[in-house]
């Protein structure tokens, strides 16, 4: 059932926004584009501190992202075959490798990040947390092109051929980075999966 | 077993209010850049030239209807409806929609550009402006305020409740309960259960919130101990905004003016003002080189067209031709917008287009035109010039004509309309004089063409 993490169970698709707001948004109306950001602020704050490292740069680049979707969004086709989560993510992820390749983040600090989900129990809630800053610590040690398309494909739900568009590389290579990268997260977390093996009852 | 899943992996969340700060920073950095770079960014088509009087219409038109909420957490700075700019201390609220303003608490420099009527209300006194820079600190009774309450100005209906209004130039006028006091440049006021008194810049020390009774030391006068260091810092940095609205202003110009031109368009159309005034052979050499100028009549910083009696001197015009002229330019506007609004309508059914003004549709317009590739647009505004030059007949209502080039032609030909207008009343010296009399008024000028996509 574990099997993996990476493709198990399926990441969750982002409810898009209504396109009436989303039209209201375009001709700069500003409620509908706070309700634009408010819509996919956790989205957009989830990846670029996946792929960065959390800290106040994920907020500066989160709100560049904004910025840089406000100003394209009126050569953004509604009813074109791209979805606004889709369409916005690979912003974010172009400007956070952009980011990336100018300055150093500290990715292994991902683990402290304060939003891992509630557990039933304590030792539960304990367990989660090891788990989550045991996947931080193995993404952290992909490369950041790698860990991108780990993060789009298992966290956010991206086909391959989105991956590829995002990330700017043909289909196969996206198939590649991401097989590898979720080969590197299984080795890594297998100590993880042992040990979830030896609590079950 | 549970499930391994990447969504364990921590992740950062949003501070609670970046929704609001990204809203604010794109619509400033909007109202810097003006709207024909999203008309460039969704078609290729450019509107070039004099972009002052242009953007300054956007900014007019993309603000009406701004509504938003703000709670200071740090001192910040606001744009509040379509007329001012709030400089909020930390803890001060204020609410607007519109020209609809409530402060609820704490310390806030407004600055309001003139125009009409603009009211904050509190829940000691309704503060009402003409132009002018102010500061209103509200204590007490803070969340107790209602709608209603701000609206009939029922000071006593928060118990405690106590404004200073200070002012720094132009006049207001507090009121409260039928009393109103107005309060020019220098003098200070002070609303609460009492009343309204006049004081300095600095409160009176009978009427502070805390009662007239206390023998504290009044807050307000510690907390307006600095105040024309403040006001001073407050001027030095909108002051600074305005220099770096004006350069950005300039630097998108020329911009625009070299990404039109491309360096490679011979007898390159020279946009300056007297160069609106167009005749045929002027459009038919447009037409040629696919360019389309448009030179309309915008509302304004008052917002109604209206001209100052210097222009007016300036234009060699009596005061009393003022009022002839404003209404001419309205009628202009409602002309174009008369056009604008429908195809707006029709692109985005639902809508409501009202809100959303010229500017907007235009690029509305741009982004759903059905033959949306640069080639089949180049072509809209070659067929407007050519219809300009008289190389083509003007279709008729009926006629099947692409939503922009329908909009394009209404704009084209609008000069020559409000110059026929105002000729009518005012001869045509003296309209040509206005219409195309360089700077006086506010005039939206323009050259359409298709150029080089954004690759942005």
């Amino acid at each position: 059932m574990m099997a993996l993490v990476m493709s198990q169970p399926e990441p969750a698709r982002i409810e898009e926004i209504d396109r009436g707001v989303l039209d209201r948004a375009r001709a700069s109306d500003p409620i509908a584009m706070r309700a634009f950001v408010v819509r996919y602020q956790r989205q957009v704050f989830a990846l670029l501190s996946r792929v960065m490292g959390p800290g106040a740069h994920v907020e500066d680049a989160a709100q560049e992202t904004f910025l840089r979707a406000f100003r394209a969004l009126p050569a953004f086709d509604p009813a074109g075959p791209a979805r606004v989560s889709t369409w916005l993510l690979t912003i974010a992820t172009r400007l956070a490798l952009d980011e990336k390749r100018r300055k150093r983040f500290p990715i292994a600090e991902l683990a402290a990040a304060d939003a891992v989900p509630s557990a039933t129990t304590p030792e539960k809630e304990h367990a989660r947390r090891e788990l989550g800053a045991a996947i931080a610590r193995a993404a952290g040690e992909l490369s950041d092109d790698m860990r991108a398309a780990f993060v789009l494909a298992d966290v956010h739900g991206f086909t391959m051929a989105e991956i590829a568009e995002a990330l700017g590389i043909l289909e196969n290579t996206a198939k590649t980075r991401v097989h590898r990268a979720r080969q590197h997260m299984r080795e890594r977390l297998a100590p993880m999966r042992t040990e979830d093996h030896d609590e079950r009852p | 077993m549970s499930d391994l899943d990447p969504r364990d992996w921590p992740a950062q969340e949003p501070p609670a209010d970046f929704a609001e700060r990204v809203v604010a920073a794109a619509r400033a950095e909007s109202r810097s850049a003006a709207s024909p770079r999203r008309g460039r960014v969704a078609a290729g088509l450019v509107l070039v030239g004099s972009l002052a009087a242009g953007i300054a219409f956007a900014v007019h038109l993309q603000s009406r209807g701004a509504a938003g909420d703000v709670t200071a957490d740090a001192r910040r700075e606001v744009r509040v409806g379509t007329r001012a700019i709030a400089v909020l201390e930390a803890g001060a609220h204020v609410k607007w929609h519109g020209d609809d303003i409530e402060q609820t608490g704490g310390d806030v420099f407004w600055r309001v550009e003139p125009g009409a009527r603009f009211t904050v209300h509190t829940a000691a006194a309704d503060v009402t402006v003409k132009g002018t820079c102010f500061r209103v600190r509200v204590t007490g009774g803070e969340g107790d305020m209602t709608r209603r309450d701000a609206m009939v100005g029922a000071v006593g209906a928060v118990i405690g409740a106590a404004a200073f209004v200070g002012v720094y130039e132009g006049k207001v006028a507090v009121s409260h309960a039928g009393q109103s006091v107005d309060v020019a440049a220098g003098q200070g006021a002070q609303a609460d259960g009492r009343g309204v008194h006049l004081t300095g810049l600095s409160p009176s020390a009978h009427g502070s919130a805390a009662g007239a009774d206390s023998a504290e030391p009044d807050p307000l006068l510690a907390a307006n101990a600095n105040l024309a260091d403040t006001v001073a810092e407050y001027r030095r940095r909108l002051e600074a905004i305005d220099a770096d609205k004006k350069k950005l202003e300039k630097k998108l110009a020329q911009a625009e003016a070299l990404l039109s031109d491309g360096g490679s368009t011979p007898k390159a159309f020279e946009v300056a003002a007297n160069k609106f005034d167009l005749t045929q052979d002027d459009w038919k050499q447009l037409a040629k080189e696919g360019k389309l100028p448009t030179h309309l009549p915008c509302p304004g910083p008052n917002d109604d067209f209206s001209y100052t009696p210097d222009s007016l001197n300036a234009l060699g015009l009596a005061p009393q031709d003022g009022p002839i002229i404003q209404a001419a330019l309205k009628r202009s506007g409602d002309r174009t917008w008369g056009v604008i609004k429908p195809l707006c309508a029709k692109a985005l059914p639902g809508a409501d287009v009202g809100e959303l003004g010229p500017q907007s549709c235009l690029s509305i317009l741009q982004a759903f035109a059905p033959h949306n590739g640069p080639t089949s647009l180049a072509e809209e505004v070659r067929q407007t010039a050519e219809i300009e030059a008289g190389m083509r007949p003007m279709p008729g209502p009926n006629d099947d004509v692409p939503p922009l080039e329908r909009a394009l032609i209404a704009m084209a030909g609008e000069s020559k309309s409000v110059e026929s207008d105002l000729a009518q009343q005012l001869g045509p010296d003296a309209a040509k004089s206005i219409v195309y009399g360089g700077s006086e008024g506010c005039w939206s000028d323009g050259v359409w063409q298709v150029g080089p996509r954004d690759q942005k």
